[in-house]
């Protein structure tokens, strides 16, 4: 499960970057070599990179480098810290949850709109799924995390050695 | 109370801006107790691409975006904004109230939730290039790098003439023009003023291919949950702001050239043939665009009105 | 009583060690259930449309472009030849670090993405060459704010917009000050190098030297591509041949075209970039990226639930109506700017601070030019201050040191930022020298 999932992560980030890098560079080239261009291909270039950066946003869960404060939490007992951090990532949970809902109600919204965009000619409804599928992606990284904080085999970043 | 929030997406110095501030001073001076009006000046809360959807779920009470706004939600819209099909405000106004025509759309826009409350002015679409030589006849525009709004009017208009097209986010394009990245811009002369850009793109031509304007809207189901006597209140507010957003604009246009001339832009004036040229060249889109938007019976009727202010 | 609700629960949130993004989005659902303020749907658009900006794509390529520099090994000589021009002075390679960013800065219009870029390859170098972690972070973090300063300028773009104000004027303001900063910097390096007794670096030898800098001559290809291609080729005429001149890309897209010359550079020249290590690249950078994308749509998320409830505009309009002279006014201004920075990203702050600050700047006489770059010297200010500031969060990203030590590393640099932020308000002539110097 976690191996797949990591794998369609993967697969995600690569194609939305170097997608979305392509697509940038080729429109320069085509505008400013072949004085011509894509109408569409700002609003691929930009799908593409919040596709990639959420996605990326849900491995950064996983590997825990979202930026916390942990100034007070580091100064609690080891197993008060442990209820700390356990506490932490449920709320993370409950957040990425409650946004995936959030996004999809707005999904369900602009679906019965109709609406469409007006540069690519797709349904916008498409595009915005990339919220609600991305924030439950952060919803199952963070239910992993959970039973580690819960062991106490979470702890904060290691220092950096000068 | 009723506390109601009004966007104004452009500055508040503008004639949009203050016929928004006009409107919330009678508001507030017939209804004291029953009605407060917020104008939010700007895009702090909702931009080009979301306000639409803000207002139909009911977290924005009015908006006045341009045409092309609506045009996601209401791909109909579009066809008011074909090139030269409106010659002047008075057109619009006769296309608006006109029930099989702006009546339609707008019946369109109610069944999505959407209450229209009537229309605003913005201007002509002016073409604007840097160097030295301006755009006059159609063929100036080939191989042209012109940054357009998003949307089928504008983009098919310049790529029939044959022109490099882009449709790059408006924050970019005082730089992209300055550095030549792009060669011209099309917008309407105050925001030709605002943006500074005629110091960029010092070539000015009247072309006026589009005559832009605003529909101003409610949500729907807000606007029918008031009561009779604060609805009557707030479309006669609405009427007279209007009244008076239409007697300024051409006003606010022309101070805006003023400022342009006075800053070192050249404004060329097309003489008739070079305007004949203009729609010549254009009119094609009326057939294949506008049959494809709203169906050959409603276009010949729109071409019928419109052709009594040519 | 909802924002009272608002600051609490994300005061709460952040202090049980809720990532900050989570703390800040969360103290907005939290709030907006609570009041009943939103429709539940409007924070799911936001949570897509808050990132749905084209300029804000200059931050993920230019992390991407720095990574490539690193892997394809240009970052290797480029420090090379840093090495070899200031070997002698003590302090000398703080001063690089500064150097380099006053250089990206004028490639990139972001700040966030000038501490990435320059960060990635200076904090390795300085701590190699014996600098404390504390100094390389310091400097670097705080440097990067020249990415705002010296145009292009993502958000003296946005200002200019805004207000109305010429952006090429802007752009031109934001020079004097930019050099001033920087040289200010420079001193804080060397002086700071000194009190830390930081060792000079060996001696290299005149073939060492020479090698140096013919390793350097691809590497030093890309900046030169991306400053043609930026600010254009001049204009020419050769016999028949005619060039027209022009720029090639905007700042946004440089930052795309930085990364695709680094990838070739890497490829092509430096032979060290394969489709593996560009793969394995891709994925190290992207969770940062995320990670800093996560954070700007919940701060704009926080900042707009603030515009929404009309809490800068009543702020605004309070300062107006108090009726005072300009230098209290500017201070005033200065003091609510700072408080909001430590809250909010450049962005939300012109859209929901200068439609009210603006006019009644200009109506007390200030210059709109001089106001706009006290403006931008207050978000540079704002990228350091915590609990959000995105400098000092991708620089404890890219480092790995944890954020309450990266503050703490800050702070002697932050001073130099307060310092500007003075001579900024009250010598406008630094900031209206340059543009009164331009033909209309
Ligand atoms: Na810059
Ligand atoms: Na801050």
């Amino acid at each position: 499960m976690d191996k797949l999932l990591t794998k369609i992560e993967d697969a995600l980030m690569l194609i939305g970057m170097l997608g979305a890098l392509t697509v940038g560079t080729a429109q320069v080239v085509m505008r400013y070599v072949f004085n011509t261009g894509f109408v569409w291909s700002e609003i691929a270039l930009v799908t593409l990179t919040i596709l990639a950066a959420l996605v990326g946003g849900s491995r950064a869960a996983a590997e825990g480098i979202h930026i916390r404060i942990t100034v007070l939490t580091e100064r609690l007992p080891a197993p008060v810290q442990r209820y700390a951090n356990t506490l932490a990532m449920t709320i993370a949970l409950a957040y990425s949850l409650f946004m995936a809902y959030a996004a999809f109600l707005y999904v369900q919204f602009l679906h019965m709109t109709g609406m469409v965009s007006v540069e690519a000619h797709i349904p916008t409804w498409i595009i915005f799924s990339i919220a609600p599928l991305t924030m439950a992606l952060f919803s199952i990284r963070y239910i992993q995390r959970i039973p580690h904080a819960w062991r106490g085999d979470e702890v904060a970043k290691v220092e950096f050695i000068d | 109370q009723t506390k109601a929030t009004a966007l104004n997406d452009i500055q508040q110095n503008t004639v949009k801006g203050q016929t928004w501030d006009l409107f919330k001073k009678l508001v507030e001076e017939r209804l004291p107790d029953e009605v407060t009006i917020e104008v939010s000046h700007g895009e702090a809360l909702y931009d080009q691409k979301t306000m639409v959807q803000a207002l139909q779920l009911g977290a924005l009470q009015f908006i006045s975006p341009v045409v092309g706004v609506y045009s996601g939600t209401f791909p109909k819209l579009s066809v008011l904004v074909l090139p030269y099909l409106m010659p002047s405000p008075e057109a619009i106004k006769e296309v608006m109230e006109d029930p099989e025509l702006g009546g339609a759309l707008f019946d369109d826009m109610r069944a999505k939730g959407i209450e229209p409350l009537g229309v605003w002015l913005n201007g002509p679409r002016d073409i604007g290039r840097t160097g030295s030589k301006p755009v006059l006849v159609p063929e100036d525009v080939k191989g042209l790098k012109i940054r357009v709004p998003p949307g089928r009017n504008y983009v098919d208009t310049f790529k029939l003439l044959g022109a490099n097209v882009t449709t790059m986010s408006w924050g970019e394009v005082p730089t992209a023009l300055r550095q030549g990245v792009i060669d011209a811009v099309e917008p309407v002369p105050h925001a030709w003023a605002a943006s500074h850009m005629y110091e960029t793109a010092k070539q000015i031509t009247r072309t006026e291919y589009i005559w832009d304007f605003y529909i101003v809207a409610t949500n729907k189901a807000w606007w029918d949950g008031l009561d009779p006597k604060v609805r009557d209140t707030l479309k006669a507010a609405m009427a007279e702001a209007t009244k008076w957003n239409w007697e300024n604009t051409a006003e606010e246009n022309r101070e805006a050239r003023a400022t342009m001339t006075a800053g070192g832009a050249t404004i060329h004036e097309l003489t008739p043939e070079q305007r004949k040229a203009w729609v010549t060249a254009v009119k094609p889109l009326w057939d294949t665009l506008g049959t494809e938007l709203v169906g050959k019976d409603v276009m010949a009727k729109l071409i019928e009105i419109t052709d009594k202010y040519r | 009583m909802t924002i009272a609700f608002l600051f609490a629960s994300f005061a709460v949130l952040l202090l049980v060690g809720t990532p900050v993004a989570v703390a800040l989005g969360g103290s907005v659902v939290l709030a907006s259930l609570w009041s009943g303020a939103l429709p539940v749907p409007i924070i799911g658009q936001k949570l897509y449309a808050n990132l749905d900006h084209f300029t804000l794509m200059a931050v993920p390529f230019f992390f991407l472009a720095a990574a490539l520099m690193e892997t394809g090994g240009i970052v290797r000589h480029l420090v090379a030849l840093a090495n070899m021009l200031v070997g002698r002075f003590r302090g000398g390679l703080g001063m690089t670090a500064v150097l380099t960013c006053m250089f990206f800065a004028a490639i990139s219009g972001s700040s966030p993405a000038t501490v990435a870029a320059v960060g990635a390859i200076m904090i390795p170098a300085l701590t190699k060459h014996g600098y404390p972690t504390n100094y390389a972070i310091g400097v670097v973090t705080t440097a990067g704010g020249l990415g705002i300063l010296i145009p292009p300028s993502i958000p003296l773009i946005l200002y200019g917009f805004v207000t109305e104000t010429s952006i090429p004027k802007l752009f031109m303001a934001g020079i004097l000050p930019g050099l001033l900063y920087g040289a200010m910097l420079m001193l804080m390096a060397r002086f700071l190098a000194r009190k830390l007794a930081v060792a000079p670096p060996e001696f290299m030898s005149a073939a060492e030297k020479a090698r140096a800098v013919r390793l350097a001559v691809p590497a030093l290809m890309l900046p030169v591509f991306l400053v043609i291609g930026i600010y254009g080729f001049p204009a020419f005429s050769l016999g028949g041949m005619t060039f027209e001149g022009g720029a090639i890309f905007t700042p946004t897209e440089a930052a795309l075209l930085c990364a695709t010359a680094a990838l070739l550079i890497g490829v092509l020249i430096y032979r060290q970039t394969t489709l593996r290590s560009l793969v394995s690249t891709v994925l190290t950078v992207t969770p940062r990226v995320g990670m800093v994308f996560w954070i700007v749509t919940n701060a704009v998320l926080f900042g707009f639930f603030l515009a929404q409830q009309g809490v800068p505009t009543a702020l605004a309009n309070w300062l107006v109506s108090m009726d005072m002279p300009v230098w209290a006014f500017l201070l005033l201004v200065n003091l609510i700017l700072i408080v909001a920075g430590m809250f909010l990203d450049g962005v939300p702050m012109i859209l929901m601070f200068m439609p009210v600050l603006f006019p009644a700047a200009k109506a007390l006489g200030v210059d709109p030019i001089h106001f706009g770059i006290m403006v931008v010297v207050n978000i540079e200010l704002g990228l350091l201050t915590p609990p959000v500031g995105l400098n000092l969060f991708v620089a404890s990203t890219i480092s790995g040191v944890p954020l309450a030590r990266v503050i703490v590393a800050v702070l002697p640099w932050a001073c130099v930022t307060l310092t500007m932020l003075i001579l900024t308000t009250y010598l406008p002539i630094i900031s209206t020298f340059l543009p009164s110097l331009m033909v209309d």
